[in-house]
């Protein structure tokens, strides 16, 4: 070897070996810089890759009635869908007969299973489960929305490849129609796997029942396995709260019941019932004539999806005399036994007011004029009162202002301001015409006469209670004086008057004082006043009031001298006092006398 | 000095003479420094063996063998252990995954027995079953008054179940659709629509809707009845009834919601 040939070799050598060293200190450099330097952004990087965030979905907490009883609950259901791309035309699955071992079946026998699970028609299901006529197989086919997890169970185990199960939560309401229009419905969330509130208290009671989403962190390898050794991040979901009402199922049950029976039996356009506690002014029922089943909401005419009760405006007629008499007994202008000569026309400030039916001019008490619920004494009574001070008085007891109970769409009614009364109006407002509320004012009206003048607004939610079992107690209902304690006892008397021997001697209920008032009203529509309200609003037992039931049927058709919604009443008032074990009445009447003078039998 | 001198001769020599490497193990050439007094004969020629351990007796070379295997066992065990613990924590951590699927499963099935207990028990189900099973509602109770011990008031006789004005199976059971209801009922306003001949349609639409099943049978025959048997006119036209023809209008388009 050559001086020559041996300097190129080693300088070869020495090349490489520099080569090399500088790929050493570049590998070396990159070492340290993933594991010395930038190690903690790698290793959150490679976190990140494995890492999936699940959403945990809170359960819609359950609506529920003063008894416990579930009014609507949350419960999981499948969808099932089928992808019909790349299935073979037979499959292999576990025998179904408990042995071991598998078998092959073809496509027609497992429609039939299919069908039979899903109780469908064979023939229908087979074109959803396969692609007709060489139609190019879909991707996505549901074949059942809603099943229960049996009937899931069930059809997973027929084996169909491609048919998967979707979990989704769905609203249910046990108790069917019991307070449909209350509880309102649901409709399906953007995302199709949670329902949202859309009517009704489930609208209204979102933001309770709703809950919080947690999360659940966990690490995936990469075929998508979860690896069961890492650790799990998990925030659980917060259950929404259960909505506990003031409703009794049973007392609703029934008071619906009556509502439909009055409407069928008149062909009226909508019989509503409120029954209202006195102490509390809870709620304990609404009934409505119109049906509304919330797991079918669709089938119920779009106007009584939500209670008439709360919607519904109208005039209503004589009931609208108790606030009137109130004002004037609180403001001293008249004592039950004042003195009235009662004819059957008055005419005031070129008003003629009539009475419903002709009768002779009587001497009356005011109490009288109550009873026999005559529009020429109210319009005496209440003149006697400046415009201003009724209208105040209408206010205080809620009139023209929507009591809102946690249900859309709460009407506040119509009444305008006295300066705008016109001649006439100033007179119809002291017999309920010329202003308009719903049922549920008619019943805030008589629990403030029988809670002693004070009003408590109607309340229709009893509490929340959360996931771990304690209760939230809503804000206080508020609270207001109307009219004095001595106003009070006194109407509670004119109105056993009107039961005794008045207009509403058939409310009478055997065992207990009952007092309250009828009401006609004319009903208005776009041609004039063309139909007529009817109710009555009563309280029992008169010895210690418990509870208020108002009866209201309005627009009946038919033969107008049958008109009555006394059975309603009487039917619901004795339930409710029998339910709640109300001690029957131990005192005497306290009605005062109708007519001035020894003769109280006179002709209507 | 002499003496001095001649050491530094005498150990050159010995580290020349000793060998520096035993077997495979390098010794410590370096004498360990002894006094001058005790200045061992130079001239001796026994060496002095040194060594860095003690020589290894055979009582040594058996513990040293325990010694190893048990380091191996120890060693063997704990990857044992990791490996079974490892196993086990993957076993737990699927049986937690079949427990919750269990408990969903659980969940599931006590949901549909809740549902179906409180459906059996609504109002509406039970007063349907207690009119199948012949009950009627009580009339008015009797009073006794504790004090003087006297009926102040004696209990009513409950209305038979023809007479009794209670129809309690009016409301639709749960489950049960109201559509067959609505149906019925817009039978019913259309033929009492306000048409000057409503008459004699009415018979046949009022058939109470008592029976669910009834009900929504007799729906069913009627609707059949009237497609087999519509009359064809002379002209070539079926004949229609009045009622279904609502006298001749429109019936107007519902509004959504009318109220507020």
């Amino acid at each position: 070897m050559s001086s020559t040939a041996l300097d190129t070799a080693k300088k070869r050598m020495r090349f490489l070996l520099i080569l090399s060293l500088a790929a050493l200190l570049a590998i070396a450099g990159r070492l340290f810089w993933v594991q010395g330097i930038n190690a903690s952004t790698v290793a959150d990087a490679a976190q990140a890759d494995r890492q999936r965030e699940e959403v945990i979905a809170p359960t819609r907490g359950s609506i529920v009635d003063r008894n416990g009883t579930l009014l609507a609950v949350s419960v999981d259901r499948y969808d099932l869908v089928i992808d019909q791309r790349d299935q073979r035309d037979q499959f292999r699955r576990a025998k179904r007969d408990g042995t071991n071992g598998s078998e092959f079946i073809g496509w027609d026998q497992a429609v039939k299973e299919l069908a039979q699970i899903l109780d469908q028609d064979p023939a229908e299901l087979a074109t959803s489960v396969q692609p007709q006529d060489g139609a190019k197989p879909k991707g996505y086919v549901v074949l059942a929305k809603g099943v229960t997890p049996e009937v899931k169970n069930e059809v997973m185990e027929v084996g169909i490849p491609r048919l998967s199960p979707l979990l989704r939560s769905e609203r249910q309401y046990p108790q069917g129609v019991i307070a449909g229009p209350l509880l309102g419905f649901v409709r399906n969330s953007e995302d199709q796997t949670s329902v949202v509130g859309a009517e009704g208290l489930e609208l209204s009671q979102e933001k309770h029942l709703k809950g919080t989403e947690g999360s659940r962190k966990i690490e995936v390898s990469a075929d998508g396995v979860r690896i069961p050794v890492t650790e799990v991040e998990e925030t659980p979901a917060v259950n929404g709260q259960d909505v506990m009402l003031t409703i009794d199922s049973d007392v609703n049950y029934v008071a619906q019941r009556e509502a439909e029976k009055k409407q069928k039996q008149f062909n009226a356009q909508w019989v509503s019932v409120v029954v209202q506690e006195v102490k509390t002014g809870k709620i304990l029922a609404i009934g409505d004539s119109a049906q509304l089943d919330p797991n079918d909401p669709g089938a119920t005419d779009p106007e009584f999806r939500r209670s008439v009760s709360i919607t519904r405006a109208f005039e209503p007629g004589s009931t609208g005399k108790a606030a009137i008499f109130a004002a004037a007994i609180d403001q001293g202008a008249v004592t039950p036994k004042t003195e009235l000569r009662v004819p059957n026309k008055y005419t005031v400030t070129k008003e003629t007011i009539n009475d419903s039916l002709p009768h002779d001019t009587f001497d009356m008490t005011a109490a009288g004029v109550f009873a026999r619920s005559y529009n020429t004494g109210t319009v005496m009574v209440g003149n006697k009162l400046t415009k201003k001070q009724r209208y105040d008085y209408m206010r205080k007891f809620g009139l023209g202002s929507p009591i809102y109970l946690g249900l859309n769409g709460a009407s506040a009614g119509q009444l305008a301001k006295p300066e705008n009364w016109d001649r006439r109006q100033q007179y119809t407002t002291m017999f309920g015409q010329g202003y308009s509320q719903t049922v549920l004012h008619t019943a805030s009206i008589f629990q403030t006469l029988a809670n002693g003048g004070e009003r408590i607004a109607p309340s229709l939610i009893e509490g929340y209670k959360n996931d771990d079992g304690s209760v939230t107690e809503p804000d206080p209902s508020k609270t207001s004086r109307v009219v004095k304690k001595e106003t009070a006892k006194e109407m509670l008397k004119i109105m056993e008057g009107v039961v005794e021997s008045g207009t509403g001697t058939k409310m009478k209920i055997p065992g207990y004082r009952v007092g309250g008032k009828t009401g006609t009203g004319q009903a208005a529509s776009d041609k004039g006043y063309d139909g007529y309200s009817y109710s009555f609003a009563g309280v029992a037992p008169l010895d210690d009031p418990q509870y208020v039931v108002v009866a209201t049927m309005y627009r009946p058709q038919g033969s107008w001298k049958n008109f009555s919604v006394a059975d309603t009443f009487t039917e619901v008032m004795s339930h409710v006092l029998n339910t709640y074990n109300v001690p029957p009445s131990s005192t005497k009447s306290e009605a005062y006398d109708v007519f001035v003078g020894k003769e109280q039998k006179k002709p209507w | 000095m002499t003496q001095r001198a001649q050491r530094r001769v005498t150990k050159t020599a010995a580290m020349t003479a000793q060998t520096v490497v035993d077997g495979s193990a390098a010794r410590a050439v370096r004498p360990e420094p002894v006094a001058a007094s005790e200045l061992p004969e130079l001239d001796s020629r026994q060496r002095v063996t040194l060594s860095l351990v003690p020589r290894i007796n055979e009582t040594n070379k058996r513990s040293m063998l325990v010694m190893v295997i048990a380091l191996v066992v120890v060693a063997f065990s704990v990857i044992v252990t990791l490996v079974l613990m490892n196993t086990s924590v993957a076993q737990r951590q699927y049986d937690i995954v079949s427990l919750r699927n269990q408990e969903r499963v659980l969940s599931q099935e006590n949901q549909a027995l809740l549902k179906e207990a409180q459906s059996l028990s609504a109002p509406q189900a039970l007063a349907k079953k207690a009119k199948a099973l012949g009950l009627v509602a009580p009339g008015a109770p009797g009073l006794v008054d504790l004090n003087d011990n006297s009926i102040t008031k004696s209990a009513d006789k409950a209305v038979e179940a023809e007479g009794n004005s209670a129809n309690y199976a009016t409301l639709p059971l749960p489950g049960q659709s109201i559509r067959e209801k609505a149906k019925a009922d817009t039978k019913k306003s259309e033929s009492k629509a306000p048409v000057p001949t409503v008459g004699n349609a009415s018979k046949d639409d009022a058939k109470p809707a008592t029976d669910s099943a009834d009900s929504k049978n007799s729906t069913k025959s009627v609707v059949k009845d009237e497609t087999a048997t519509r009359k064809i006119a002379d002209d070539g036209r079926p004949v229609f009834k009045d009622s279904e023809l609502n006298g001749g209008t429109i019936p107007a388009p519902m509004i959504k919601s009318p109220t507020n």
